[in-house]
Parts: structure tokens; C-alpha cells; sequence
């Protein structure tokens, strides 16, 4: 599992959250949770005599979970299940983390609920005039329209992903309307999709009858500065009501963790943070490497 | 109130945005504010550019409101900015596919590309008040970055000393002698004049030898002057004793030579693709708007030269178009809350 994609020195003045694992699989969201985690902290594979602000289990049954749960730090745990619920109940402080409401729902103001959604960090919103250069660096059409209902086959993710980032505009109901929202593609949707995750006609989307889905879509990708507001406004749905990782902030607080900087390169990650820079974009690694130079690391 | 007017510096050079920001906090010391203007170097290549635009992001500004103007002084952080865009890095946007521009069609520029337009948008929306120079400014923005903003246009430099003046037997343009700004199409339209009528160049800039060849090149030597820097009281002679005033860049963001030509009260001569000057420029009425040939060029010098009336007319009308331009209401504009 990858947890901190950041450089860990970037912010080693930050607090440690001892990561505690067990045997089984991960499942992938903690992943993403663990990931954006590491805007306020650093997470280490300390070990269960190690010490560390806090703890996040990925499950109940973690290696050095009882241990840690003795040692007065705050702990939050991955529940997964009815079976890591009960044996949870009656540990006082504990935080569960899940993405059951049934699950997490008796826990109270200590369950973080953690919803499905989209990793918004990992869709970078390109806005039409970008996806047009990039659809001529690769030879693809002037205008592109995708509507994945009119395909005999359903494509497979790494299409539908390279799909929502360079059409001209996008035709789609259902939840993956969502993903092609977080990437900044301009949509055209049906009435139900819309309503269901939260976007209004002619601000976020273009709602169309399922029939004429085509052709709404086929209209926005002729109209650039529609479809560059549109992209915008939905992008910042996607990033307000549909991020996987928004409860991230609220498990930090939880955890006592601030974000503050702790120091000057610190600072920069946090400026390059706000700014949806990628992990791996070139400014990122000159102004951190930079900042971490700075300070004799 | 404390305002800091916040822009790019580009060392050794200074044009229209200097120019502008000048004027702007002497506005708004006039105004009663206490105000300075705060500038960092920018560099255009890419890296630097973003770069420059992250280093604004970690400047402290105390002020009670910050005035942001070009690229990248727009990424000041600060809980009140206001946003007045002269421009946005315009190799990254509008003139991407310029031979100058170094976000090419490969990869890692592209992606600087999508990175910067999405830094400018997340910039852009923290302002409490998004103001553009202009109309072609507010509609780039619209469609390179999906925001809505307001032009709010101002006079240019010396407009309370431009009068008119009698209609003279040359054209005129103030101008630096760079590609953008396509002297080169003045000149060529010149060439193909038959009134006899001259251009007077005032201005600087790299393309000047250039210039004097391919005038040469076209016998249109004894109708150009190059007339080089012209001191203020100067160029406002040259503007009031012109017959018209002949401006040719390709897109403009705003364009002061049109509006100090309009304070003079003379028309104007421009292209259909000369950006913000189409704003102020109605052909027939305020000027004349050709297909930018050089043929069409120089028959709009010979109609205006054969119908000096015409020419009066169209100044006047102009002169009416920028009449209520001043800077008092600008600052009006900018510090509403």
C-alpha cells in the first residue's frame, strides 16, 4: 500500500501517526484516506513499542492496536465490518473510520463516515482549450464527443479515464458522471443523474433526455466558453460534495492534528497543496527539494 | 485604507503595464488611499514562469485590500484581492501556438499547460471582485478558464493633455517596434497608399532596422519616419496634428494608442484582428476596420486623406466614445464592497 507519495522530509517536524496493519488486505480508500492524511501529518510504520502522536489501525484486529490503545494517544481504526464494530464498541476514545453508515453510525461524534466518491487528486480537471492541444498532439479528432452508452462494448477504466480527459464534451448518466466531472469535462447528463449528485442544469452540467444525450453533448463541445464554465463549476462540485478524501480533515481534527506548517518547506507543500498541485509535478519537486535545501536537509 | 497595487516586473522593460500601474496608485492616492505598488520579477519561459507565480504565493502583504493585475501577481494570497487582469501569460493561453510560446505540443509542456490554467482558475476565483482591461480580456478568461469578469476600462496615459488639432497630411502610431504589434503592416499599407500622405512612427524596439529595409525595400523610404522615443509634449503634437491615427497589432489586450487617439479626436485605422481596439473602433463611425491587407490599408489612408472631413467626423465620434473615461470612477469600481 502506498501511503506517503510526499517526500516524508518535506514535513519531519510534523506529528507521526503510527500506522498498525494486519495481515489482510487493505482496502484501497484507506489508501487514498492514508494519502491525504499526509497533508497534516506524517504516517510511519513505527511498530508497536515505536511513538507516535496518534494511531490508525486498518483494522480491529491490527498488529499492536490493544498496545496502542493503552498508551493515551488518540486511535482510529478502519471498520470494516459488523465484526470489527463489535469488537470496538467498548473501547473508550476509539475513532472508527468506515464506509457503512450502519457501521459508523453508533459510534457518534467518534465515527468518521467515509462514503464512496471519486479520488479528486487523481483526475486533474483540463480545461477544452487544453484537451484541444492534447487531441492534436495525439492525432485525434478536432471535436470529440463521448457518449459510452452508444459503445457495443463497455470500455475498459484506462479508456473511460482518457475519455473524460481529453473529449471536447461528455455525454453520461449514472455515477460515472462523477469522474468525468472531477477530470473537467464538460457533461451533459439526464435530469435523475443531476439530481442525484448534487448538479444544477446549466451551471455544473447540461441536462438532455437520455435520447438526445448526443446531441447536447455534441452542442457543448462547439461551445468553448460554455463548456470551460461548465468544466470549472463541476470540477468544484466534485471537489466540495464528491472528493473520496474529504473526511480526511475531519479524522485529522479527530486525531488532534493541525495544519499548520511546521517548517519553511513544509510552508511550500501546503501553498502547492492548495493548489492541487500533482505529487509528481515538476514545480512540486524544484519548490520542495528547493525549500528542503534551504533548510540544510 | 492601505492598498497594495500588485504586479509583474520584467526587468529593463517598461510599456503600457507599467504605464498602468503607475497611474493606478496615483489614482488611488488621489483618492485619499494610502497606496504602493509591490512588483517581482517574472520570467515567460515556462518553468519560471511558474516559478514566479508560486513565489507570490509566499509574499507577505499587509495591506487592508490588494489590487492584483498581471501575470502572475494575481496568485497574491490575501483575504480581500481584487483582481484586475491586464493579461494572463498569453504563451500558455491565446498565443500557445505562437513560434515564442514553449508550451509545445509535447507532453511535460502540456501538462505545465492544463497545471497552469488550473492555478489561474483557483487563483482567479479567490478574488472578491474579478475585473478585466477589457472585453477580449474578459472573454479569454471566459474561454480558457471558465470565469466571468467585468471589463472596466480607464483612460491612457496623457489623456488630459491630448487635444485635437488641425488634420495634418500624415498618420500616426505610438507604438514599440515589435512583432506583436505587426509594424510591418503599417508600413506595407503606407507603401500601397497613392495620397501621398506619410507615417510617422513614434517608438522604439527591436524590429527598427528591420523596418527601415523593408521600407526601403517597398520605395516607401521618404513616406516613413521612424521617429523614435518621443518626449510627452511631443507626442501629444504629433497626435493633435495627425490626419488619422493607423494602429495594426494582432489581438491586443487593450490598446492605448486607440484611446489617445480618440482624445485627439482622430480616427483610427486598424485591422479585424486587432483584439481589444475592435472594442473602441466602429468601422465607418469611429474608424476604419479592414481585412488587414495592405491593399486595404492603404485605401483606408487614401479615403480618409481624400475626405479630411470624414476624417473630422470620425475623430469626433471617437472623442465622444472615450469622454467619460477618468480615473476617479475606475477606483470607484475597484473599492466597491
Amino acid at each position: 500500500m502506498a501511503i506517503c507519495r510526499r517526500p516524508p522530509a518535506a514535513l519531519v517536524t510534523a506529528p507521526v501517526v503510527g500506522l498498525l496493519t494486519s495481515p489482510e488486505p487493505t482496502p484501497p480508500r484507506v489508501g487514498v484516506l492514508l494519502r491525504r492524511l499526509t497533508a497534516w501529518c506524517v504516517i510511519s510504520y513505527v511498530g508497536p513499542s515505536g511513538e507516535a502522536a496518534a494511531w490508525f489501525a486498518t483494522s480491529s484486529d491490527a498488529l499492536g492496536l490493544k498496545r496502542a490503545l493503552e498508551g493515551g494517544a488518540p486511535v482510529a481504526v478502519w471498520v470494516g465490518g459488523e465484526d470489527d464494530a463489535r469488537r470496538l464498541a467498548s473501547v473508550d476514545g476509539v475513532i472508527a473510520v468506515g464506509d457503512d453508515a450502519d457501521v459508523v453510525g453508533p459510534f457518534g461524534a467518534r465515527g468518521v463516515l467515509w462514503p464512496d466518491g471519486v479520488d479528486a487528486e487523481r483526475c486533474r480537471p483540463v480545461t477544452p482549450f487544453v484537451r484541444a492541444r492534447w487531441r492534436r498532439r495525439w492525432g485525434l479528432p478536432d471535436s470529440l464527443v463521448w457518449v459510452p452508452d452508444d459503445l457495443a462494448e463497455p470500455p475498459s477504466a484506462d479508456v473511460t479515464r482518457t475519455a473524460f480527459a481529453l473529449a471536447s464534451a461528455v455525454g453520461i448518466v449514472g455515477p460515472p458522471a462523477v469522474e468525468a466531472l472531477a477530470w473537467g469535462a464538460p457533461v451533459a447528463t439526464d435530469a435523475a443523474t443531476a439530481e442525484a449528485i448534487g448538479a444544477i442544469d446549466g451551471q455544473e452540467v447540461v441536462v438532455a433526455e437520455r435520447a438526445a444525450l448526443r446531441r447536447a453533448a455534441a452542442q457543448l463541445a462547439d461551445d468553448q466558453r460554455r463548456g470551460a464554465s461548465l468544466g470549472r463549476a463541476g470540477r468544484r462540485l466534485v471537489e466540495r460534495r464528491h472528493d473520496i478524501a474529504r473526511p480526511a480533515g475531519v479524522l485529522a481534527s479527530l486525531l488532534g492534528l493541525r495544519r499548520e506548517p511546521h517548517d519553511p518547506a513544509g510552508r511550500v507543500s501546503a501553498w502547492l497543496d492548495e493548489l492541487w498541485t500533482p505529487t509528481g509535478a515538476d514545480i512540486r519537486l524544484r519548490a520542495e527539494g528547493h525549500a528542503l535545501a534551504r533548510v540544510g536537509r | 485604507m492601505d492598498i497594495c497595487v500588485c504586479g509583474a516586473q520584467v526587468p529593463f522593460s517598461r510599456g503600457g503595464a507599467e504605464l498602468h500601474m503607475d497611474n493606478l496608485v496615483a489614482a488611488l492616492r488621489a483618492a485619499g488611499h494610502r497606496a504602493d505598488l509591490i512588483r517581482l520579477p517574472v520570467a515567460w519561459d515556462r518553468h519560471r514562469a511558474l516559478d514566479a507565480a508560486l513565489a507570490w504565493r509566499m509574499v507577505p502583504v499587509d495591506a487592508d485590500l490588494v489590487i492584483a493585475t498581471n501575470f502572475p501577481s494575481y496568485f497574491v494570497r490575501h483575504p480581500r484581492k481584487v483582481v484586475w487582469l491586464f493579461h494572463q501569460h498569453r504563451s500558455a493561453y491565446d498565443a500557445a501556438d505562437m513560434p515564442w510560446s514553449d508550451f509545445i505540443h509535447e507532453d511535460a509542456a502540456l501538462e505545465d499547460q492544463r497545471l497552469l490554467a488550473d492555478w489561474d482558475t483557483r487563483v482567479l476565483e479567490e478574488a472578491e471582485r474579478l475585473y478585466t482591461t477589457s472585453g477580449v480580456v474578459a472573454d479569454r478568461l471566459l474561454r480558457f478558464n471558465g470565469l466571468r469578469a467585468t471589463p472596466l476600462y480607464h483612460p491612457p496615459p496623457l489623456y488630459q493633455e491630448l487635444h485635437p488639432g488641425r488634420s495634418g497630411d500624415f498618420v500616426f502610431c505610438a507604438t514599440r517596434l515589435e512583432a506583436n504589434k505587426r509594424p510591418d503592416l503599417m508600413i506595407e499599407g503606407i507603401a500601397g497608399s497613392r495620397s501621398g500622405v506619410r507615417l510617422v512612427v513614434a517608438g522604439s524596439g527591436s524590429l527598427e532596422s528591420e523596418l527601415r529595409s523593408l521600407a526601403k525595400r517597398l520605395s516607401a523610404s521618404d513616406k516613413v519616419d521612424l521617429a523614435g522615443f518621443l518626449p510627452d509634449d511631443e507626442l501629444v503634437r504629433h497626435y493633435a496634428d495627425a490626419l488619422a491615427v493607423m494602429y495594426t497589432p494582432f489581438d491586443e489586450d487593450y490598446g492605448y494608442v486607440t484611446l489617445q487617439a480618440f482624445f485627439a479626436a482622430k480616427p483610427v485605422i486598424t485591422t479585424k484582428d486587432a483584439g481589444g481596439v475592435l472594442e473602441w473602433v466602429e468601422d465607418g463611425v469611429t474608424g476604419l476596420v479592414t481585412d488587414g491587407t495592405p491593399a486595404a490599408l492603404g485605401e483606408a489612408i487614401d479615403r480618409l486623406a481624400a475626405d479630411p472631413a470624414l476624417a473630422r467626423r470620425m475623430g469626433e465620434a471617437g472623442h465622444e466614445r472615450v469622454r467619460n473615461l477618468e480615473w476617479p470612477s475606475v477606483v470607484d469600481r475597484l473599492l466597491r464592497s
